[in-house]
């Protein structure tokens, strides 16, 4: 993307959202396991749609706008909850797993904000590498 | 000079405002919708050259959109561009109704435009 002043600007504007994004996916996350601990995992598995949706929301701006170790944990998780969450896979481990690997999003969005850009150190991390590793070995099976 | 005008119907607003700044700097007349039904109501009371659909939206999808807009004979023929993400993409989705391309994301926003305008051919 060229870097002219308008499109800063527009990025600037959106990487500004990652403390609401991050504290929007908190707030899922304490209601996921809130309705899980009470045993309603159908519900549980709703939430677990909303946040599959902030997920690939994220992965499609932040890769748009450049920043692509943000969109790369974004993507993984996105690739993951959709498959599994949206009929075609959804197993029990699918919601045992969910909070750990949106921790890792979460943990990207707080160090894109923080730096106000791209989040190399937590893409980088091992929780993030296993994320990406599982959802490429995902759709890998799925292709084959 | 014709406008051309274009209705986006994406609820993600940053990239709602990455096309609609680049699409306005291009001379194009630029409408965003934030939901499917908002789209639906947009295209029900407008002329439009071109629509931008993203897919995972609120209310109704992309595709739920695209399969509406096409019984409507007055805009059966509307060109539409498809913005799904990759996963979208890698399950394949329903095939394109009519004048449709796709476009995944991330997308070059210059290529954006380069598609919109061979579409409408200006």
């Amino acid at each position: 993307m060229k870097d002219d002043s308008a499109l800063l600007e527009l990025r600037a504007e959106f990487v500004a959202t990652f403390a609401h994004r991050k504290q929007e996916l908190a707030e899922r996350l304490d209601e996921f396991k809130r309705l899980r601990a009470q045993g309603r995992e159908a519900q549980a598995r709703e939430v677990g749609l909303a946040i599959h949706v902030v997920a690939h929301k994220l992965a499609g701006a932040a890769a748009t706008y450049g920043l692509k170790a943000l969109g790369s944990v974004a993507e993984a998780l996105d690739d993951l909850l959709g498959a599994e969450l949206a009929g075609r896979g959804g197993t029990e481990s699918t919601l045992d797993l969910l909070p750990g690997r949106a921790e890792v999003l979460s943990r990207a969005l707080g160090e894109a904000y923080a730096a106000k850009g791209d989040s190399p150190k937590a893409a980088s991390s091992p929780e993030a590498k296993k994320l990406i590793f599982d959802a490429e070995s995902l759709l890998s099976e799925a292709n084959s | 000079m014709r406008k051309y005008r274009i209705l986006i119907a994406e609820d993600e607003p940053a990239i709602a405002r990455l096309i609609e700044f680049k699409l306005s700097k291009e001379g194009f007349e630029v409408v965003v919708a934030r939901d499917g039904g908002e789209a639906i109501t947009q295209l029900r009371n407008g002329k439009w050259a071109l629509i931008i659909l993203d897919v995972m939206m609120p209310v109704k999808s992309g595709w739920d959109v695209l399969r509406e807009l096409r019984k409507v004979e007055e805009l059966g023929q509307i060109p539409v561009i498809i913005l799904s993400g990759k996963a979208e993409d890698s399950i394949g989705g329903p095939i394109p109704i009519g004048n449709t391309r796709r476009l995944t994301k991330p997308f070059v926003p210059d290529s954006l435009v380069q598609t919109i305008r061979e579409m409408v051919g200006c």
